[in-house]
């Protein structure tokens, strides 16, 4: 019995083995060493590792500022009535960065002291799913009709659908849109901003003003936009299908559709009108809302921030597709954001009330409150409806924007975005890559197919860990 | 005129390393009054360009957001109590240590010696899954403990102090234990006196350190009452999002007061104890 638990033991660590190649950075070395003494001493040091009975569920998080906030207040509601009819608080717990959060949930899943819900970034599911950590979000879902689970979208639930099985409630989920800034639009002549690349390329003259010294474009350099960029081509990143029906081993994206998005870059790169900001997230923003940039392609989580902080009108369109793709055109976006996980290890009763927990985060008024005050996307039909029927989207149409380009999105491989378990080190590959292919002689191609060749290694790297 | 040693004129000389000092001091100092004057800036007005150098309307906003959105008084409190006793207990164990290796003859002296200079080759982040797992074992994950006791020691401290202990002139001990000192009073009474600077450059440069700390606190705190300092400005700031930039430089601007005020109190003690050090080095 004893060595049973001891072996079921040494395989969840062991299947926790792949993440220890994933990280790159500060980080890399530690989930080695996590590993090998985990695995010499775990039956013996954590085996017996009891977790005392909670007082409250555990939920950690990587919500910071303004979002933060608006996640405190939900919870402290949940809380309110929580004491009234008996069911266990939620005690809120930010854990760094995204990274940060996967890094410190390997740590607390090693000593056997998950936490019993944790939100984690997008492209953590496959870790997570292989892990054998979790307890899929449809189990936890069994049985209880009034979740409500027909009322979700199902753009949204596909990038969680792993092997049929959905592994965990969406919660902040977004795509990328283009901010573009009105008075620079008006004075080109234009209403909105343009929804092709190529007509983005035309216009981009009339918007900049490089007297003013006003670049037409900025965003920042991450390989999410290039993933994007490829599902609007109905290109894939992987292969197996982007790893949606097997563990897939092959990095497939640096054809004519990879190299698209590259040269679109560089050309506009090489006429002065796309400020290179690198690859963070901020310096972007602050280029548009110093009106130094006409144009910003970013998450549609800025959306309400922006609007209200800008000193110019702020109109916003879809994340732009490639002309003339005749009948391979795709409108689909990719899910972006994070979803929340259920842990094993924790004891049923509790897991219980952290379900309960999370029923409410999904719940419609929840949903609501959370898309209004943050701008990402409600996950649910009836929300939409309901805000469509009081006329929010008129008053707000840029809030519509991610909406509709969520509804468009098809069924198809490409616009449900990859699945790899090591997505991280895809991502810093791509990056490397872009960055290359904007300061480098020797054009997107070659720098392209290096990154691929690297992220190809990684999967099988990966898949033979499995 | 009266000529300098190397033959400048002292005005002159002393001229020209004001003014090649003043760069570097402006490079320095520039992000902290730019810091300062952000935070006194409206939503706006931080996001302008080109970006003005002082606030066109100075508001105190962002500092009562700041104070209201996190416990910062608390997060000071735990930064200090770890950083206060990291040092204490590494300026303990650096001294005894150091002495040992630098005073008393015992077998294995070497490699002991050995083993403390490849340690400052040791990125602490690699320790962290082992120290993590130990804390977990002991319980005291989320206690101010847990941000203390896997800082012990230092190998950065065991090494400088070492190598001041061995410019002390022997002949001190040898007058001290004729006097009939024991060695635990030679140490305590004569010889960290004497090395006076080089401790407190070290405890200045422990409590930096100790001070900064980001991944540790963030992996082994658990509850908003146990954070620091630095994994507070982590929560205001925002990943993959526009981040407040008013209210976080508020919030730095209050977080950065002791690092600043502990300097200012030992700059010159700071100082001496680099210089003493580097000249206590043989060759």
């Amino acid at each position: 019995m004893k060595m049973k638990k001891k072996m079921k033991k040494k395989k969840k660590i062991k299947r926790w083995m792949p993440f220890s190649l994933i990280l790159a950075g500060a980080m890399t070395m530690i989930p080695m060493s996590a590993c090998t003494s985990g695995k010499n001493s775990a039956g013996r040091v954590f085996g017996s590792g009891k977790i005392k009975k909670a007082k409250a569920i555990e939920f950690w998080h990587s919500m910071s500022g303004d979002k933060s906030q608006v996640l405190n207040d939900l919870v402290d509601d949940y809380n309110k009535d929580a004491t009234a009819t008996g069911r266990l608080p939620v005690k809120l717990q930010f854990t760094g960065t995204y990274t940060d959060g996967i890094n410190k949930l390997r740590l607390a899943v090693m000593a056997n002291r998950p936490p019993h819900l944790a939100q984690i970034y997008e492209i953590g599911t496959q870790q997570l799913v292989d892990s054998g950590a979790v307890i899929p979000l449809e189990e936890l879902i069994a049985g209880d009709s009034d979740f409500g689970l027909e009322q979700m979208l199902p753009q949204v639930l596909q990038y969680y659908t792993v092997r049929g099985k959905l592994y965990s409630l969406p919660f902040a989920t977004s795509n990328p849109v283009i901010y573009a800034n009105g008075n620079a639009l008006e004075a080109a002549g234009m209403t909105t901003p343009p929804d092709t690349f190529e007509g983005l390329e035309e216009a981009c003259p009339k918007l900049a003003d490089l007297i003013k010294g006003r670049t037409c474009l900025t965003l920042p350099l991450t390989s999410w936009l290039f993933e994007q960029s490829l599902a609007r081509q109905g290109a894939l990143l992987v292969d197996k299908e982007n790893g949606r029906i097997g563990v897939s081993g092959e990095a497939i994206y640096a054809g004519a559709e990879g190299r698209f998005f590259f040269d679109f870059l560089r050309r506009l790169s090489d006429a002065g009108m796309f400020a290179n900001t690198g690859r963070s997230w901020d310096p972007p923003v602050e280029n548009f809302m110093a009106g130094r940039s006409a144009l910003l392609v970013t998450s549609t989580s800025d959306v309400f921030v922006l609007g209200q902080r800008a000193k110019f009108p702020v109109v916003v369109g879809r994340f732009p597709v490639r002309a003339n793709l005749g009948s391979v055109i795709s409108s689909g976006t990719i899910l972006g954001g994070n979803s929340i996980w259920a842990m094993k290890g924790r004891a049923d009763g509790e897991m219980k009330q952290a379900y309960q927990f999370v029923k409410y985060l999904a719940s419609a008024p929840v949903q609501r409150r959370w898309h209004v005050n943050t701008g990402y996307f409600p996950i649910r039909k009836d929300v939409i409806g309901a805000l469509e029927a009081e006329g929010f989207y008129t008053a707000n149409p840029n809030a519509r924007v991610a909406v509709d380009q969520l509804l468009a999105a098809p069924d198809s491989a490409a616009a449900k975005g990859a699945l790899a378990g090591v997505f991280p080190e895809l991502r810093e590959h791509v990056e490397n890559a872009m960055e290359e292919a904007l300061a480098g002689k020797d054009g997107s191609g070659p720098s392209l197919e290096r990154a691929q060749a690297k992220s190809s290694r990684a999967l099988q790297r990966y898949r033979k860990l499995l | 005129m009266r000529k300098g040693t190397n033959g400048l004129p002292v005005f002159s000389s002393r001229l020209l390393a004001t003014c090649l000092l003043l760069v570097p001091a402006v490079l320095h100092g520039f992000p902290i009054f730019y810091m300062l004057s952000v935070s006194f800036k409206e939503a706006a007005e931080a996001y302008k360009f080109p970006p003005s150098l002082l606030p066109s309307h100075p508001v105190l906003t962002n500092y009562s957001d700041a104070l209201n959105a996190a416990p910062l008084w608390q997060f000071m409190l735990n930064s200090l109590i770890a950083a206060l006793g990291i040092t204490a207990i590494q300026m303990l164990t650096s001294i005894l240590a150091a002495y040992a290796l630098a005073r008393i003859e015992f077998k294995g002296r070497k490699i002991v010696l050995g083993f403390v200079v490849a340690m400052l080759m040791v990125p602490s982040e690699i320790t962290i899954v082992p120290n993590y797992l130990m804390m977990v074992r002991t319980g005291l994950i989320d206690t101010h403990l847990a941000l203390i006791a896997p800082f012990s020691a230092s190998a950065f401290g065991i090494f400088l102090l070492y190598q001041f202990f061995s410019g002390v002139p022997r002949e001190l001990e040898e007058a001290a234990i004729v006097d009939g000192a024991s060695r635990m009073r030679f140490l305590f009474q004569i010889l960290v006196p004497v090395s006076m600077p080089a401790i407190v450059a070290f405890g200045v440069f422990a409590f930096v350190s100790a001070w900064n700390q980001y991944l540790w606190p963030l992996v082994v705190t658990q509850s908003t009452a146990m954070r620091t300092v630095q994994v507070g400005v982590g929560m205001f700031r925002s990943e993959q999002e526009a981040t407040s930039w008013g209210m976080v430089m508020a919030a730095t601007s209050i977080l950065v007061l002791p690092s600043i005020a502990l300097f200012i109190a030992t700059q010159k003690q700071f100082v001496r104890g680099l210089v003493s050090s580097g000249a206590g080095v043989k060759g």
